[in-house]
């Protein structure tokens, strides 16, 4: 009897769990997710919300969809940045984040393919080990040409000349694309202030491939359990990401793969640290009211609201306003979940309104720790035609602590150093 | 007190509602194996003291629903103990009578069908009843003239409205009925039946005949939610409190439990 829903159908639920088949069914079809949703304003359409999504996930893991149900089923699935909102106020909390990704799973093994352009970055990612499509011999380049540049106290070594117990691990943007090198090269800078003995990989850090889960890849297990071993037989015991994404592919989706002994923080958790314990001390009055944005990976995916908002609060003169929605309730900016590259359209939109909603809040600036966030909130800002700036929390951290490094100096720096790089949207 | 006498055709009360009941399992093991073709997945979490109070405040209390809005969460709560409480009267009453006819009731059965119990789960029966009526009254409101941007109409949704208005008010003019043949000190605590007795005065000669009909009106009305329970949304009535109940208890091991911050923030649009 359970296997007479038809191959297809079978195949569906196959690649879900149990409690997510018993979700879908529990859902009261309230609506609370369409109203919290930050896509639904700007594609108002019921297979855009959680509840359109849930109805078609069932009749098709039931063999009762139409081909209709399988193309608004795909539409909505792909126009999600899959933030969590909607699980975050659902009556029933159903865990939709996590439905999502094993739902867009499901459907490609089912034969129900991602979007050309997804298609065209997972395999990039498998290609090239990361998601730009460039030799990975440049993935280290950041720190060669920073250091060159004098951006470093000393040498940023890799693993393999200094085995240290810390990882400091950048992420394909902050390593590929030169908009955002500056990013890296803060972090880096920002430990070495606070004499912290780190190393990065350079060369060798591998693609977190976190982006294969967000896409519903199936190698996505394999290619994390190969990256956990490389990882794990470096005995380092605390890897620290400055890239939210990175931070939720190897602290969420790891678990249970990487070996629970190595820690994985984000680099404002660590940076909080050093900043509680006295090793890294704001020193300088930087004099802006700032807003936080919260990344969703971080915040509602991970539960790491407070930390961010305490290294702002530690620096002297900077004074921080809550948007409207924050924390939990913080609004996407539609840079995660695959949606950037699904409906690039979606994305600018939501990441504009954002930026009004910081407008409204008062803000002179908008600060975010994660690079994906800030390239978006960056476009949206340009998209709504706002003056207000975006920076990433490193900036606020470097103009209190070492103000000769900020970012627009580090971007010219390294525009003009000697390297490779530039910039190839994923 | 004395007993009011009517025809009761039990034998095809208890056929149907067998039949009923066997479709109802049945639909149900089918979901059952439906669900058993996904992937088994542990909740993640010990079943701790801790989790009693999340049943409460989360499934008994619904307080994430509370946050959102306090006229859903009272909509809601009115139906759902309204609901509830009736269900475990009847099934309390039922077994009660079960277990007096083979004798173990001791003087239970008594005291609940005849002594002063019965105030009790009279009251009882007519305080949740008003509940769940004035519920699903304020559903119906909500979702018919109030029409909030969020919420579908569809077919599904209004059938079952209707299906529990008419499950609710067919119960209260039975008794309403019944009680305006029996004048008895009891009658008062079913007070909204009570109430209601005055407006259905009717010959006592052709009383019986009415009894028996909105008797067998409302008890196959009672049947047919076992046979619409798993093909409607009420599935959610059996599926949501494990749901919330296991999700909920990992978001407190995640120490990302969003109460009372929910109370804080509402939707910008």
């Amino acid at each position: 009897m359970a296997g007479d829903k038809g191959p297809q159908a079978d195949k569906i639920a196959a690649g879900l769990t149990r409690r997510q088949l018993i979700e879908i069914e529990a859902c009261s079809r309230c609506g609370e997710c369409l109203l919290w949703c930050p896509v639904f304003p700007h594609d108002p359409r019921e297979e855009i919300s959680s509840r359109g999504k849930l109805g078609r996930i069932r009749k098709l893991a039931g063999g009762i969809a139409s081909p209709s149900d399988e193309a608004a089923l795909l539409d909505g699935l792909y126009a999600c940045s899959a933030c969590g909102q909607c699980h975050v106020v659902c009556p029933i909390r159903i865990n939709t984040p996590e439905l999502w990704e094993q739902a867009r799973l499901a459907l490609a093994n089912s034969g129900l393919l991602q979007p050309e352009a997804q298609i065209q970055q997972l395999k990039t990612i498998r290609e090239y080990d990361n998601s730009y499509g460039k030799p990975r011999a440049q993935r280290g380049l950041w720190a060669e040409r920073a250091s060159r540049a004098g951006f470093f106290l000393g040498p940023v070594p890799t693993w393999s000349e200094q085995q240290s117990e810390v990882l400091y691990f950048a992420g394909c943007t902050a390593s590929f694309d030169e908009t955002m090198q500056p990013v890296a090269v803060q972090s880096a800078r920002l430990l070495q202030e606070a004499g912290v003995r780190f190393s990065i990989l350079g060369a060798d850090e591998p693609c977190c491939a976190s982006k294969l889960r967000r896409m519903g890849d199936n190698e996505f297990r394999t290619e994390a359990s190969r990256r956990a071993e490389m990882l794990a037989g470096k005995k380092v015991r605390t890897i620290v990401v400055s890239c939210a994404g990175c931070f939720k592919g190897l602290h969420s989706d790891y678990r249970g793969i990487l070996p629970p002994s190595v820690e994985v923080l984000h680099l404002t958790e660590f940076l909080w640290r050093l900043i509680r314990e006295g090793s890294l001390k704001p020193r300088h009055e930087v004099p802006l009211t700032v807003t936080y944005h919260d990344p969703c990976h971080l915040g509602r995916h991970n539960g790491i609201y407070e930390e961010p908002r305490k290294v702002l609060g530690s620096i002297p003169g900077l004074h921080v306003v809550e948007m409207k929605r924050s924390g939990p309730f913080s609004a996407c900016c539609g840079m995660g979940g695959g949606l950037k590259l699904a409906r690039p359209d979606l994305q600018k939109k939501m990441s504009a309104a954002r930026i009004r909603e910081a407008e409204a809040a008062g803000a002179e600036a908008v600060v975010t720790p994660c690079q994906t966030c800030l390239m978006g909130l960056s476009a949206g800002a340009a998209a709504a035609a706002s003056s207000l700036p975006v920076f990433h929390l490193n900036e606020m951290l470097v103009r209190s602590v070492c103000p000769e490094i900020t970012f627009d100096t580090i971007a010219a720096g390294l525009k003009s150093s000697d390297g490779q790089g530039g910039r190839s949207a994923p | 007190m004395p007993e009011i006498t009517y025809y009761k055709p039990w034998v095809l009360f208890w056929v149907c509602a067998v039949l009923a009941h066997a479709y109802m399992d049945r639909s149900l093991w089918l979901k059952w194996s439906s669900w058993k073709r996904g992937q088994p997945q542990s909740s993640g979490r010990n079943w701790t003291f801790g989790s009693v109070r999340i049943w409460l405040m989360e499934v008994l209390l619904q307080r994430q629903l509370l946050g959102l809005s306090f006229t859903r969460w009272m909509i809601h709560l009115l139906i759902f103990w309204g609901f509830l409480c009736l269900a475990a009267l009847s099934l309390f009453l039922f077994f009660l009578s079960i277990a007096g006819s083979i004798g173990i009731a001791g003087g239970l059965r008594e005291f609940f069908l005849r002594g002063s119990g019965h105030a009790l789960a009279k009251v009882w029966g007519d305080f949740f009843g008003l509940c769940l009526l004035l519920g699903l009254t304020a559903a119906g409101i909500r979702r018919l003239i109030m029409r909030p941007h969020q919420l579908l109409n569809d077919q599904g949704d209004g059938t079952l409205l209707v299906f529990l208005l008419w499950l609710v008010i067919s119960g209260f003019l039975l008794e309403a009925l019944r009680l305006g043949q029996a004048h008895h000190d009891m009658a008062r605590y079913s007070f909204v039946a009570y109430s209601l007795a005055p407006l259905l005065a009717i010959d006592s000669m052709d009383a019986g005949q009415w009894l028996t009909a909105a008797w067998v009106i409302h008890s196959l009305s009672g049947i047919g939610l076992l046979l619409y329970l798993p093909q409607s949304k009420l599935m959610h009535s059996l599926l949501a409190p494990v749901v919330i109940a296991l999700n909920a208890s990992e978001e407190q091991g995640r120490k990302d439990i969003y109460w009372p911050g929910i109370k804080g923030h509402r939707p910008t649009r």
